[in-house]
Order: C-alpha cells, then sequence, then structure tokens
C-alpha cells in the first residue's frame, strides 16, 4: 500500500474520480442492502442488474443513453417483481423470471446488432476507473437521495424488515416507503453497474450486509458497519488493482469476501 | 347494559382461488371479551385473524369495526420474525419508557439484540409493542408456541390482567388445556364457525370439532372439566 502511495496513484486524475465515484456507490449500497438482505430479497439486485444487461443492449441498439434505458427497464422489472409476489408468484421464482428476462433479451439483441459486444463488456464486468465527472455527479445524488429516503422513513423500513404484517398495521407510510424503495433500488443497482458491472452487482449489495451482521449489536450499527467495509473494499481494491493492474471489480468482490471470512471467523472465535 | 360491540363479522367468506378457506363467518366481539380462538392445523384461524386485521380482503361479506384500526393491537407468531434480525429491543419499540415495559417487565432487555432473547422474552417484546400503541383490541396470534411451560403461565398472567384492564382480547392457540382458567369464551373454527361456548364448556366444544378421540385424550389430562348442557352448535351464539 506503502508503494501504492508513493506511485502517487492521487495524481491521476480518472483514479481520483473513481474514488469518488467508488465511496459514493459503496455508500448507496451498503445503506439499502441491509434492507435487501433481511427481507430475503438477496437475489433482487442480481436479477435486476441482469435485467440492465437487456436494458444497456436494448440502449446501444435504439442509440438512447444505455443507462437511461437499463434504469427505465430496471424500474419496471422492479415494479414487475412486486406484482408477481402480489399474485403468489414465489420471490425467488420472480426473480428468476427477470433475470432470464434481462439475459434472453440482451444475448438477442448482441445477436441482430454485431459491434457492440465491447461496450457491453464493460457494462458486464464494470469500469469504475472510466467514470466520468457527469457519472460521479449521478453518484453522490444518488447518494443524497439515499440519505434523504432514509432520514424519512428509516423506521418504516425498520419495521418492514422486522415485520411486513405489523408494520402495515402500524405504520401509515408504508405503501409509499416501499414503493420509493423499489425505485431506489433500481437506481442503485443501475448506478453500481458502473463501478463493479452487471454481474457483480449483487455482491455490493449483499456481502456488506452479510460482514455486518457477523459484527454488529444492534440495526443501526448493522447500517453504519455494512456502509464502511463497503467503502472501505472499494478504496482498497481500486488502490490494489492500480498495484497488481488487475479489473477493480474483481479486486473489490474479493476484498469484501476476505472481510466476510474474517468477520466470520471473528464471530466464531468471540 | 348490553356490552359494546367492537366487531361484528357478518357471512364472511375468504378464498385463494378454489380454495375456501372461511366459509359464512358471522360473529360479534364485544367489549371486555377475552376470547380463545381454536380450530385444527389449516382451519383458517391466521386467515380470520389476518381478515380482521385488514391484512386480506375477504371475497365476501362484511366487518364493521366500532374502534379505529390503530387501537388494533397485533402480536403475530414469533416464528415470523427473520432469525437474523439484527435489532435490539429498545430499536423495536416506540419508546424506551412507559406503561407497557413496566406491565411486561422487559426494561432489562432493552439493550439485548431480539433474536438473543428466549421465547418468553421475545413475547412480551412483542406484547409491548402492541400495547404501546394502547389497544382497546389485543389480536394474539399462537403467542405461547414453543415457550417454556413457565414462560406460559407468566404471559398467559399478564394476559388476564390486561383483560381487567379492560383490553379485549382474542387469543389464537392450540393450548386447549389452560383456557378453562383463562378466557371467557371459546370460539372454535374449521373454515367455518363449529361452536362457540365458555370454556367450562370446553369438552364438549372439542368434541364437536375434533370427534371422540381428541375428547378422552383432553379429559384424561384435565379430569376436573366434565361436559355441561349448555353448548352452542352451528353458529355464532353469545351470553
Amino acid at each position: 500500500m506503502i508503494e501504492a502511495l508513493s506511485y502517487g496513484f492521487l495524481q491521476y486524475g480518472f483514479m481520483q474520480k473513481a474514488l469518488l465515484g467508488g465511496i459514493a456507490i459503496a455508500l448507496c449500497c451498503g445503506l439499502v442492502g441491509p434492507f435487501l438482505v433481511l427481507r430475503r430479497l438477496s437475489l433482487l439486485g442480481d436479477g435486476l442488474a441482469h435485467l440492465a444487461f437487456g436494458g444497456v443492449a436494448l440502449g446501444l441498439l435504439l442509440g438512447v443513453n444505455p443507462i437511461i434505458a437499463a434504469l427505465i427497464t430496471v424500474v419496471l422489472g422492479s415494479f414487475w417483481v412486486r406484482s408477481l409476489v402480489k399474485k403468489n408468484i414465489y420471490g425467488d421464482a420472480a426473480i428468476a423470471l427477470l433475470l432470464s428476462l434481462g439475459v434472453g433479451l440482451g444475448v438477442v439483441i448482441i445477436g441482430i446488432v454485431r459491434g457492440f459486444n465491447t461496450n457491453l463488456y464493460s457494462y458486464l464486468i464494470g469500469s469504475i476507473l472510466a467514470l466520468s465527472i457527469t457519472d460521479i455527479i449521478i453518484a453522490f445524488s444518488l447518494l443524497m437521495g439515499v440519505i434523504i429516503f432514509l432520514l424519512f422513513f428509516y423506521r418504516d423500513m425498520f419495521h418492514l424488515t422486522f415485520n411486513e404484517e405489523l408494520a402495515q398495521l402500524s405504520r401509515k407510510n408504508i405503501p409509499l416507503a416501499n414503493f420509493l424503495f423499489t425505485i431506489l433500488i433500481a437506481m442503485v443497482v443501475v448506478v453500481s453497474i458502473r463501478a463493479v458491472g452487471i454481474l457483480l452487482v449483487s455482491a455490493l449489495l449483499v456481502i456488506p450486509t452479510l460482514v455486518a451482521l457477523n459484527i454488529s449489536k444492534s440495526f443501526k450499527q448493522t447500517l453504519l458497519i455494512s456502509s464502511i467495509s463497503s467503502i472501505v473494499a472499494v478504496i482498497f481494491g481500486i488502490i490494489f488493482s492500480f498495484i497488481v493492474d488487475i479489473p477493480p471489480s474483481g479486486s473489490i468482490v474479493l476484498l469484501l469476501f476476505v472481510g466476510f471470512f474474517g468477520t466470520q471467523m471473528y464471530k466464531k472465535l468471540a | 347494559m348490553a356490552a359494546k360491540p367492537l366487531i361484528s363479522v357478518s357471512n364472511l367468506h375468504f378464498s385463494y382461488g378454489e380454495n375456501t378457506i372461511l366459509e359464512d363467518i358471522n360473529v360479534e366481539i364485544v367489549e371486555h371479551d377475552f376470547i380463545a380462538l381454536i380450530g385444527p392445523n389449516g382451519s383458517g384461524k391466521t386467515t380470520l385473524v389476518k381478515v380482521l386485521l385488514g391484512l386480506l380482503q375477504p371475497t365476501s361479506g362484511e366487518i364493521f369495526l366500532s374502534i379505529p384500526k390503530e387501537k388494533i393491537g397485533y402480536v403475530p407468531q414469533r416464528y415470523t420474525i427473520d432469525k437474523t434480525f439484527p435489532g435490539t429491543v429498545e430499536e423495536i419499540l416506540i419508546t424506551k419508557e412507559g406503561e407497557a415495559i413496566k406491565q411486561t417487565g422487559i426494561k432489562d432487555l432493552l439493550k439485548k439484540k431480539f433474536i438473543s432473547l428466549s421465547g418468553g422474552q421475545q413475547q412480551r417484546v412483542l406484547i409491548a409493542l402492541a400495547l404501546q400503541g394502547s389497544p382497546k383490541l389485543l389480536i394474539l396470534d399462537e403467542p405461547t408456541a414453543g415457550v417454556d411451560v413457565q414462560a406460559q403461565q407468566a404471559f398467559y398472567a399478564l394476559l388476564k390482567q390486561l383483560n381487567k384492564k379492560g383490553i379485549t382480547i382474542i387469543l389464537v392457540t392450540h393450548e386447549v388445556g389452560v383456557l378453562s382458567s383463562l378466557v371467557k369464551k371459546v370460539l372454535c373454527i374449521n373454515h367455518r364457525i363449529c361452536c362457540m361456548g365458555h370454556p367450562q364448556d370446553m369438552p364438549k366444544l372439542l368434541k364437536q370439532m375434533y370427534g371422540q378421540h381428541f375428547i378422552h385424550h383432553h379429559e384424561h389430562n384435565h379430569p376436573e372439566h366434565h361436559p355441561k348442557d349448555s353448548t352452542h352448535k352451528g353458529g355464532h351464539h353469545h351470553d
């Protein structure tokens, strides 16, 4: 690490942008992740990310900004999953449907239009080192959205996570909180694709929460530890990738795994 | 003066697709009632509770509430709480102070994680949460399932005390052995209302619902219960 510092990696604009954008994205994932994992929706992030693959391909095909195309597709997809679950289709089956639809759509479009495979590849594994100023502004705007949402709806989300039926009975804002959370998750997934790619988005949403659940002593601590471990993994993952010249998305996710196994060991020994 | 009805249910039906869960339910729950809702597994007890709470919409029929929905406290089965939920008791409760915490004796548990508590302690936390909404009606869904006998006794004593203070209680339970000394009425359902009566008439009520085998078992365990002739049949009746 000292070696990395001596490289003066911060003098590179792309590294500054990667770290700034990465921290915002990590914080978004760390804050919403616990609400997904504890509501048994861990795979929703993965399903939505794969749907985003279809959305990105559709955007490239139609000449529309792929991220905007992915965002629209993913928001619609997340509401579709909710409606399927309400119709008594199992949550995991609904997510599998979503995932298959996204990949199917993407593969068909790639088959029709050959030529943007390279572009699509960057969305699959992420390109955090290629973040633009606009990407960073979007990431920080989303982070503000997540923080404002939690300031207003923290108790509602807490009770939804504790027991959905009790929450529906005792809190009036539950439908609104659920609605906004669905949109927020879709946005977090799409924005995170820039950092870790479609294939690894769910890692950034799920593993920091698992790390936190291993050692936290309260719900608020879970949010805090999840956010910190997510940020630490992103920062050191980027630096590590710079030193050994490997894709940053992979090193971020591997560092998260180290955090998970480390806290598992601590939990067993404590 | 007749007691004021809190909930009146008339001609209630509920089905999932072609599967009828509740059929022709007619019942009235009045102020200060303490009703045990019993029935075999899959008989529709929890569904009835969820329909009364407004969590499920009836297929047909009507439910009249004379109190605001916020005045109904609900204690769900504790197994519905995720085993990895990291929240502490004080995070779950609305406030850290107040009568509900004293009544349920959970002051020492406030800093502890909910999932680290024993079954009996978890139930007391859930009931404290329900009481913090100052309910007029408390609905408990199998609260003593998986709770040890000592904790069950303390829990039932608490319910009795709450009922004396004026809270109407509906208790969904399988623990029929304790009902005669606890509740004022027993409502037996098996998709439709089989019978409603006094807990002293338990053997007869159980016989109507479960058949002869169960009644022998029950009498063996509770020889003090002798059937009387005041059992009502085939609908809802009140004194």
